[in-house]
């Protein structure tokens, strides 16, 4: 039986057949570890590596092609992805532009009772989610972590690892009792893995929940901060609690809410409707 | 005015009348007629064609062996009972046939293929979308994305939300929608949550944006444009002798059709025998309802002459235009559906205080109740 492999010599070995120069680690996810390459002096690239499963294969190659069939300013940049053999064992290598900004966990600070802010990037990753919904993509995992800065205004959607496309067969099981994707920031639909219900209205949500905590510097579903009490919350299809609801309204941001909604027929139904939203209030 | 006309039987002759024009389309039968006849037909309604949303139903939902003429259309394979119909891959073929069909007789709308499933399940609903977006890329005429929703499922908690999710996950937003039950000729629908929930859907359809026509509609329409229906269908109006109009389905043939009043005050249809009835004891106003009605007038003058006649052309002219009017007058906010159904109440108050005794037994008001009852959910 194999060990687990050093990924840090697969980059490497990688970075050697690329002709790129590693430069660092950039940190971990779930199946992938990240890298900081260049690829000339100029040219700064994350490279992710992931070790290939019989089961993860195909998430690989669905993100692959969701990914390079966008091209919206709020989409990261997939350069190549691909699987390779080292030592006869399969790795899904990935090339991608390097976000230096940081991610919106980091920054969330910065959005706090700052609505401006907050519509801002609102409106822009709204449009991505309309790029993506044109595609029949869902992204399913929106999450402060999964958004990057390219630079200090120009937020970017990333880590597209769960893209659920809309008119190929799913790679869930209906007999889980729950679907992929990040419990606190998941949408009822998800978190009950209601598939018939899944579309880009699910992203509207964990975009509209992420966009709410950084506005209000909580969960919107767990004012006392009881962060399993909001899953359970936003699972029982509980609308928002009144104290998450007074406060957004006291930002301008009372617009999010219907965002917030239990079911996708409540929600805004085009993106362009969150977008324009945004905007009025 | 969004009264649209459901063809049946023989019905072309109605749409030209003077008294019945501004209904805002038809709903054409392929069951009923051909699509040579379809043609014929609508040329002869020139220049007031043009004014109409002619909207093709293609009618996939018409259960049994005996389809009418059903078989003459491109769309309907022969080998539809034995195809595997939940494969999606075989409707494109049905999908692009009906879009050629629907241009070739002039069509300006059509709905979506849709079946009656085995189960109404989250998936059935998800299939009726994919089904109309097939639809909608081989057509430029405006699609309805038809979906047949059984009214016992939808009082359930979280039917109507999950049901209207998924409805409205599409960009068309033109619903084609049949209410399917099984209740029994010469009844009226009387479940008050399973009416809620109708009403619930509808409203949340409309909220998101799509534009609902309640098909094969009776006197329920008050209902749904209540809850803010775009537009309402009148139902065959050769099922008016099953007493449910509302319901899709052909009565089997064999007895002939009895011909009815539709009383605008007790919100109901009545026999000839219950309208001389109502008529002695007072209960009907025959000045009053000649005023509101034109055929009305015709029919009171039949019945007068004691003659026999039957009166059947004039019943079916007196239902559509009480339609037709009374979907305007509720559009307008001119009346109300709970003023006109609290009216009726009223009058069927009478009728029991008087002692009348309808010779049509489930003919008693009872649904009155159920449908103010419904519309506080």
């Amino acid at each position: 039986m194999q060990g687990p492999p050093d990924l840090a010599a697969i980059a490497a070995l990688v970075c050697k057949q690329l002709d790129f120069t590693l430069v660092k680690e950039l940190g971990s996810g779930a199946h992938k570890r990240a890298y900081l390459v260049e690829s000339d002096a100029s040219t700064r690239l994350a490279l992710k590596i992931a070790p290939v499963t019989a089961s993860l294969k195909p998430r690989f190659e669905r993100e692959a092609s969701a990914l390079s069939g966008c091209s919206h300013p709020s989409v990261a940049v997939l350069h190549d992805s691909r699987a390779m053999a080292f030592d006869g064992r399969e790795f899904w290598v990935s090339v991608e532009e390097f976000l230096d900004g940081g991610t919106l966990a980091e920054r969330q600070s910065l959005f706090f009772q700052n609505p401006s802010a907050v519509k801002k990037l609102g409106a822009s990753l709204a449009a991505a989610l309309d790029h993506l919904r044109v595609r029949s993509l869902v992204h399913r995992d929106i999450k402060p972590a999964n958004v990057m800065f390219r630079s200090e205004d120009q937020a970017v959607l990333t880590d597209f690892g769960i893209v659920r496309v809309l008119d190929a067969p799913t790679l869930t099981h209906d007999f889980m009792p729950q679907g992929p994707g990040t419990p606190l920031y998941a949408a009822a639909e998800q978190l009950l893995n209601e598939k018939a219900l899944i579309d880009w209205r699910t992203d509207q949500f964990g975009l509209a929940l992420v966009l709410a905590e950084s506005a209000i510097g909580f969960h919107p579903f767990a004012p006392e901060k009881d962060l399993p009490l909001a899953v359970a919350r936003v699972a029982r299809r509980e609308p928002v609690p009144a104290a998450s609801a007074r406060k957004l309204a006291e930002l301008g941001l009372a617009s999010l809410l219907q965002a917030l909604a239990p079911w996708p027929a409540l929600r805004y139904r085009r993106p362009q409707d969150l977008i324009n939203a945004l905007a009025v209030v | 005015m969004s009264a649209y006309h459901q063809m049946g039987h023989d019905s072309w002759n109605l749409i030209g009348e003077e008294a019945l024009r501004s209904f805002k389309g038809l709903v054409l039968s392929p069951v009923n007629d051909g699509p040579a006849v379809v043609v014929e037909k609508l040329a002869s309604l020139d220049p007031l064609r043009s004014q109409l949303d002619i909207l093709l139903d293609p009618q996939f939902y018409k259960p049994g062996s005996d389809r009418g003429s059903l078989q003459e259309w491109a769309h309907i394979p022969r080998d539809f009972g034995t195809a595997d119909v939940s494969d999606i891959g075989w409707w494109g073929e049905r999908c692009r046939l009906l879009a050629a069909e629907a241009e070739q007789i002039g069509a300006t709308s059509v709905a979506s293929p849709a079946v009656i499933p085995r189960a109404f399940t989250p998936d059935y609903y998800d299939w009726v979308v994919n089904c109309a977006e097939l639809l909608a890329g081989a057509t430029r005429a405006s699609v309805l994305l038809t979906v047949i929703v059984r009214l016992s499922d939808i009082s359930e908690l979280g039917a109507v939300e999950r049901i209207a999710s998924i409805l409205t996950r599409t960009q068309i937003d033109r619903i084609y929608l049949v209410l399917y039950d099984d209740v029994p000729p010469r009844s009226q629908r009387t479940d008050v949550e399973a009416l809620a929930g109708a009403l619930s859907l509808i409203r949340m359809l409309e909220k998101a944006g799509s534009r609902v026509i309640v098909a094969f509609s009776g006197l329920d329409m008050l209902l749904w444009k209540e809850a803010g229906a775009t537009a309402v269908a009148t139902g065959k109006f050769f099922n008016l002798r099953r007493f449910v109009p509302g319901r899709w389905e052909d009565p089997s043939e064999g007895g002939r059709v009895l011909p009815y009043w539709t009383d605008d005050e007790l919100i109901t249809w009545l026999r000839e025998d219950d309208v001389r009835l109502l008529l002695r004891l007072g209960i009907i106003d025959g000045q009053r309802a000649s005023g509101s009605n034109p055929y009305s007038q015709e029919i009171l003058s039949a019945l007068e002459r004691r003659g026999g006649e039957a009166w059947v052309r004039w019943g079916w002219r007196q239902y559509l235009y009480w339609f037709n009017e009374c979907e305007a007058a509720l559009d307008a906010k001119k009346v109300s559906t709970r003023d006109i159904l609290g009216r009726a109440d009223r009058h069927w108050s009478e009728v029991e205080r008087r002692g009348a005794l309808l010779f049509e037994r489930a003919n008693n008001g009872e649904w009155i109740r159920a449908w103010l009852n419904a519309l506080l959910f």
